[in-house]
């Protein structure tokens, strides 16, 4: 995939499919799963998408076990981004504990996501995490 | 035993009377027969007399007519003397008896004599001798008659003399029977009488300690804060009210509103087999519309010497109102630790309604189809409606509890207070399980929000046994098991979180007692589990099964919507 491709993961399916809309609408190559193990079977397939946004708890899953994996995998096969998305009210010390580039919290703008996203593809520093924190 | 010395007192005195006539009786015929014998003595001692006078008169003119005069006069002195012996009168003299031999001796000379009379010749002159012979031969004849005749004489001037004495001095001897009878008899009527008083004496005394303890338990229940009614069964009359009880109707017996109290009052009190009896907790409207919570008893009692229905009836509105606060604010409490998850929840749809808003303004300025709007507004209206039922979810479980009870359907509300703590359960990693074999139209009676408070308040243990045991969370499971058996709805919550410490499973529903943490738990919830359980007329248990805790909770079923219709 380009430099604009994305996998959204989410067990929200109308929030998955909107995401996945507004993206694909901006020009994306958007990929969307419901699971975390059919995002993780798309990734072994050799998706390699730009971008990785999971929701923090998918079904059963963790999603912040998904991203551990994500960051095991082969360098070219990781996403250049990996955002993670939940409903949750977290403190700062808590996403940090996670691993990924951003932490966005339910309800977030979609055009937040991806200019933090585009931001960061384009080596730009990453936006002030308060400011996803607020979403 | 006053009737028997009654008997024996009449008794005696017959008896008495019966020996004093006997005696009489018999004295007199002793007289009459010393009397006799006197006579049988004189008899013989004149025949004697008048034979010596024939014995002169034949010796100085000696004749025929003499001699056989004499023979006659012999005749019968020999005919008086076996009279002496042989008869009941002569016996009686001891001179008789002592003379028999002498008088039979006398007998045969007599008889001699008696046969040589004939042979006498007035004129011959042997015969003077033979006669003046015979006159002293029988000489000593005449005394012991003589003799015999006076001791008779003496017998009966004894006799005379003894009647004098009994004539001049009156019967003393039954007079004093009589007057120890009648005394005796006077005695035992007035030791009667007297043991019949002290009876009355008794008998009056209890009745009036009766009658003063009858007053002062009038007086106490008169004064008593608890309410109390005694209705008559025959027709559910009020027959007593107390001012308590007055309070919560009228101070008339006769007002209406006490049949609706009473039968409120039965109906919360009916046993399992269909008896008025056993304890109660209900609400009453009052004549004036005021709410109160009763909590109290009904029995049977003996009123006035009948049986009747006690009904005691405490207004707990106070303490009922400051319970249903506790749980209010147990429930908060609750509510307050859950704000987390129900935030998460409540973003969930914000988060869709956040997306699909910012696509819908897309389409709308790139004047794509109006279709494509009108299916993003339908996706955020149905969002809007999925955080309405979240928020109307946490409004129906702040609500504060109300004290009516009503019908629900069991099923509905146990998967209520599964859904409300489901958002939790899913954030901390445990499967919940709900194996309900029970029909949505199994009914429940009480405050429905309530019973969900206690299966909540159960759930939200099981979970927080997971956060205190560190828990392997992957494999937890709490299973909600709902099951029918005769008349009785058992649900159990069950977890494999370890269990429940041994030391404090006896006391786990006293209040105050907690595993928890200060910030987690106020200690209360199981102790108003217990409460609620326990005024929906069921109980609630805990145990440890294999690897968890189990709490039972065991509901009368009501009825179900199918059995209404039927």
């Amino acid at each position: 995939m380009d430099d604009r491709s994305i996998l959204i993961v989410d067990d929200e399916i109308e929030l998955a499919e909107e995401l996945g809309e507004f993206f694909v609408s901006m020009g994306w190559q958007a990929k969307v799963c419901f699971t975390a193990p059919a995002a993780m079977a798309a990734l072994e397939d050799g998706l390699a998408p730009s971008c990785l946004l999971t929701d923090l708890r998918i079904a059963d899953h963790d999603g912040a076990e998904l991203v551990a994996r994500v960051r095991k995998m082969p360098k070219h096969l990781q996403p250049k981004v990996v955002a993670i998305i939940t409903g949750h009210v977290v403190s700062e010390t808590e996403a940090a504990d996670f691993h990924a580039d951003f932490l966005f919290v339910k309800p977030v703008d979609p055009v937040i996501v991806m200019e933090g996203v585009e931001r960061l593809l384009s080596g730009a520093p990453a936006p002030d995490r308060e400011a996803m924190l607020r979403g | 035993m006053p009737a028997a010395l009654i008997v024996t007192t009449l008794g005696l005195f017959l008896a008495t009377g019966m020996l004093y006539v006997s005696q009489n009786q018999h004295r007199a015929l002793l007289s009459a027969t010393v009397r006799s014998s006197g006579w049988v003595a004189y008899q013989a001692q004149l025949e004697y007399v008048k034979t010596q006078s024939q014995f002169d008169i034949t010796m100085l003119r000696p004749s025929r007519r003499a001699l056989d005069e004499l023979q006659f006069r012999l005749e019968l002195l020999r005919s008086r003397l076996p009279l002496l012996y042989d008869s009941d009168e002569g016996r009686l003299l001891q001179e008789v008896a002592a003379q028999k031999e002498v008088l039979q001796h006398y007998e045969v000379v007599l008889d001699a004599l008696i046969d040589s009379l004939p042979g006498l010749s007035p004129t011959a002159p042997g015969t003077l001798p033979s006669l003046r012979s015979a006159f002293y031969e029988i000489e000593p004849l005449g005394r012991v008659l003589q003799k015999v005749l006076m001791q008779s004489v003496a017998y009966n001037e004894e006799i005379f003399r003894r009647e004098r004495e009994v004539a001049a001095s009156p019967a003393v001897v039954p007079f004093a029977l009589l007057f120890v009878s009648g005394t005796c008899l006077v005695a035992i009527l007035f030791m009667d009488g007297r043991r019949d008083r002290q009876r009355l004496a008794e008998v009056t005394a209890a009745k009036a300690e009766v009658t003063a303890v009858q007053d002062n338990l009038r007086a106490i229940i008169e004064a008593m804060p608890i309410g109390t009614i005694i209705v008559d069964p025959a027709g559910d009359q009020v027959r007593f009210i107390n001012p308590s009880a007055a309070a919560l109707v009228d101070p008339s017996p006769e007002h209406p509103e006490w049949k609706r109290l009473i039968r409120l009052a039965f109906e919360a009190a009916v046993d399992e087999n269909g008896r008025r009896s056993g304890s109660l907790s209900m609400a009453f409207t009052k004549p004036r519309g005021e709410i109160v919570s009763l909590r109290g008893a009904v029995c049977g009692v003996i009123w006035e010497g009948r049986p009747q229905i006690l009904i005691l009836l405490t207004d707990t509105s106070r303490m009922r109102n400051a319970e249903l606060q506790l749980m209010q604010a147990a429930k908060l409490a609750t509510l307050g630790e859950m704000a987390t998850a129900i935030a998460h929840e409540l973003n969930q749809p914000l988060a869709v309604i956040k997306m699909a808003v910012a696509n819908a303004r897309r389409l709308v300025l790139s004047e794509a189809d109006p279709e494509a709007v009108t299916t993003k507004l339908d996706r955020i209206g149905t969002q809007v409606d999925r955080a309405k039922r979240i928020t109307d979810q946490v409004r129906r479980y702040a609500r504060m509890p109300s004290d009516q009870s009503g019908s629900f359907s069991c099923r509905h509300a146990v998967e209520l207070a599964a859904g409300f703590v489901a958002e939790q359960y899913r954030a901390a990693g445990i499967r919940m399980a709900l194996d309900m074999d029970i029909s949505p139209d199994l009914m429940l009676t009480g405050e429905q929000t309530m019973f969900e408070q206690v299966i909540v308040n159960l759930l939200v243990n099981a979970r927080d046994a997971y956060d205190s045991k560190k828990h392997d969370t992957r494999q937890a499971q709490v299973t909600v098991r709902a099951r029918v058996t005769d008349a009785e709805v058992v649900i159990e919550v069950e977890d494999d979180a370890g269990g429940i410490r041994e030391d404090i499973i006896g006391q786990i529903f006293d209040p105050f007692c907690t595993t928890k943490s200060a910030d987690k738990g106020t200690g209360l919830g199981l102790s108003m589990a217990r409460n609620v359980v326990r005024d929906m007329n069921g109980t609630i248990a805990a145990a440890n099964v294999e690897g968890g805790a189990r709490f039972t909770i065991t509901l009368p079923v009501a009825r179900t919507q199918t059995q209404d219709v039927a």
